[in-house]
């Protein structure tokens, strides 16, 4: 019978890497960052609703305001893998636009496999924040 | 037939001062509100209080624990056009609280107010604006409108962002009569705000007004530590109607 292996072990085996996906927005930062405040925008990450393996990614708190751009942490997990972090940095880019930041803290190989769903989660972020950026 | 120039409000609003008298005890001892942030307010001249909105005791509570300045509140114009005897006693309570009625009815209707609100603030006065438009009909934090944004760019006065919490707890939306709780009710205001008037004489853009109105209520959000959620609360009052 094999004994489970406690976190530290498991992430000693497996060393975590930091993927990082970006995303210019055509909306103020606090637009997006009231967006991120509201309890679906986690439905926007695939697979939130159970397909594409059941990953998730969950809310830690409401965004946080810093100096100039607003940051919000979240945990993921699923994909049969151990849960790991993200952070979501939302920092005023130009004139009336935004940059945002996603980064995920994983393992190397389930980095690659998260990355397509941080982008496409960025994706529908942006457009949400940009149709209600346009309809004033 | 044309709307007219400016809202009716009556100048003294005698009726706040004895509310206030006659409610400042039994409220304290209900509500125990902790308030933190007052020195945001400022003590004198023209500023525009900005409160989330959950309960019917939101526009006795800041009255309450902002005891040197009257505030002069926005409300429905409902208030002051009840028929009957109830209308009737609303319509002079609301007037002698010196309370500016506001027409929500879209487009151009709330120029009277949005007027007056702007003399009031040349005036010198203080006053109290609940961005949502109406309470919340879930305890959430709703999207703001911008009329809010417009008086303060048009005035230039600053604009205090404040959050009351617990009193949905208290008395949520249809309630009067206040429940028990052992929980204290919270006052927070925030550092106020001020945006540029816009360029040019003309109205500013509408981008501009809703980025400015997101600002608010993201430190209306930060300060009440409601949730979000992106919807017009006075559209999920008509659905909750029909």
């Amino acid at each position: 019978m094999s004994r489970p292996t406690s976190f530290a072990a498991r992430v000693a085996r497996r060393p975590e890497v930091v993927v990082s996906a970006e995303r210019h927005v055509q909306a103020a930062p606090a637009s997006v960052a009231l967006l991120l405040a509201c309890s679906d925008v986690l439905d926007l990450w695939p697979g939130a609703g159970g397909q594409d393996g059941g990953s998730a990614l969950l809310p830690v708190g409401p965004p946080r305001r810093l100096r100039t751009s607003y940051e919000t942490e979240a945990r993921w997990t699923g994909l049969g893998a151990m849960p790991g972090s993200a952070v979501l940095r939302v920092s005023p880019q130009g004139r009336s636009g935004t940059l945002l930041r996603l980064q995920l803290c994983c393992t190397d190989d389930l980095g690659r496999r998260l990355r397509p769903a941080a982008d496409r989660f960025l994706a529908g972020l942006a457009h949400r924040a940009e149709v209600r950026a346009l309809a004033g | 037939m044309t709307a007219p120039a400016e809202a009716p409000v009556q100048r003294n609003g005698y009726l706040y001062w004895v509310t206030k008298l006659v409610l400042t005890v039994p409220l304290l001892l209900v509500l125990r509100p902790k308030v933190e942030g007052l020195h945001h307010v400022p003590a004198s001249g023209p500023a525009i209080l900005a409160s989330n909105h959950t309960s019917f005791y939101d526009w006795l509570v800041l009255p309450l624990v902002v005891r040197r300045r009257r505030i002069i509140f926005l409300a429905k114009s409902s208030y002051f056009t009840g028929a009957g005897l109830r209308g009737r006693l609303r319509r002079y309570f609301f007037t002698a609280c010196g309370q500016v009625p506001v027409d929500r009815s879209g487009g151009g209707a709330g120029e009277a107010a949005l007027r007056t609100a702007l003399r009031l603030l040349d005036e010198g006065n203080l006053l109290g604006v609940f961005p949502e438009g109406t309470r919340s009909p879930d305890g959430r934090l709703h999207r703001g409108r911008t009329g809010v944004v417009r008086m303060a760019m048009a005035s230039g006065a600053p604009v205090v962002p404040c959050a009351t919490i617990g009193l949905f707890d208290v008395a949520p939306t249809g309630r009067i009569l206040p429940r028990l709780s052992r929980r204290r009710t919270v006052v927070r205001f925030g550092p106020p705000l001020t945006w540029p008037a816009p360029a040019q004489d003309g109205a500013p853009e509408g981008t501009v007004l809703r980025q400015c109105t997101d600002e608010l209520m993201t430190l209306i959000q930060e300060l009440s530590e409601q949730e979000y959620t992106d919807t017009d609360a006075r559209g999920l009052h008509v659905e909750g109607r029909t």
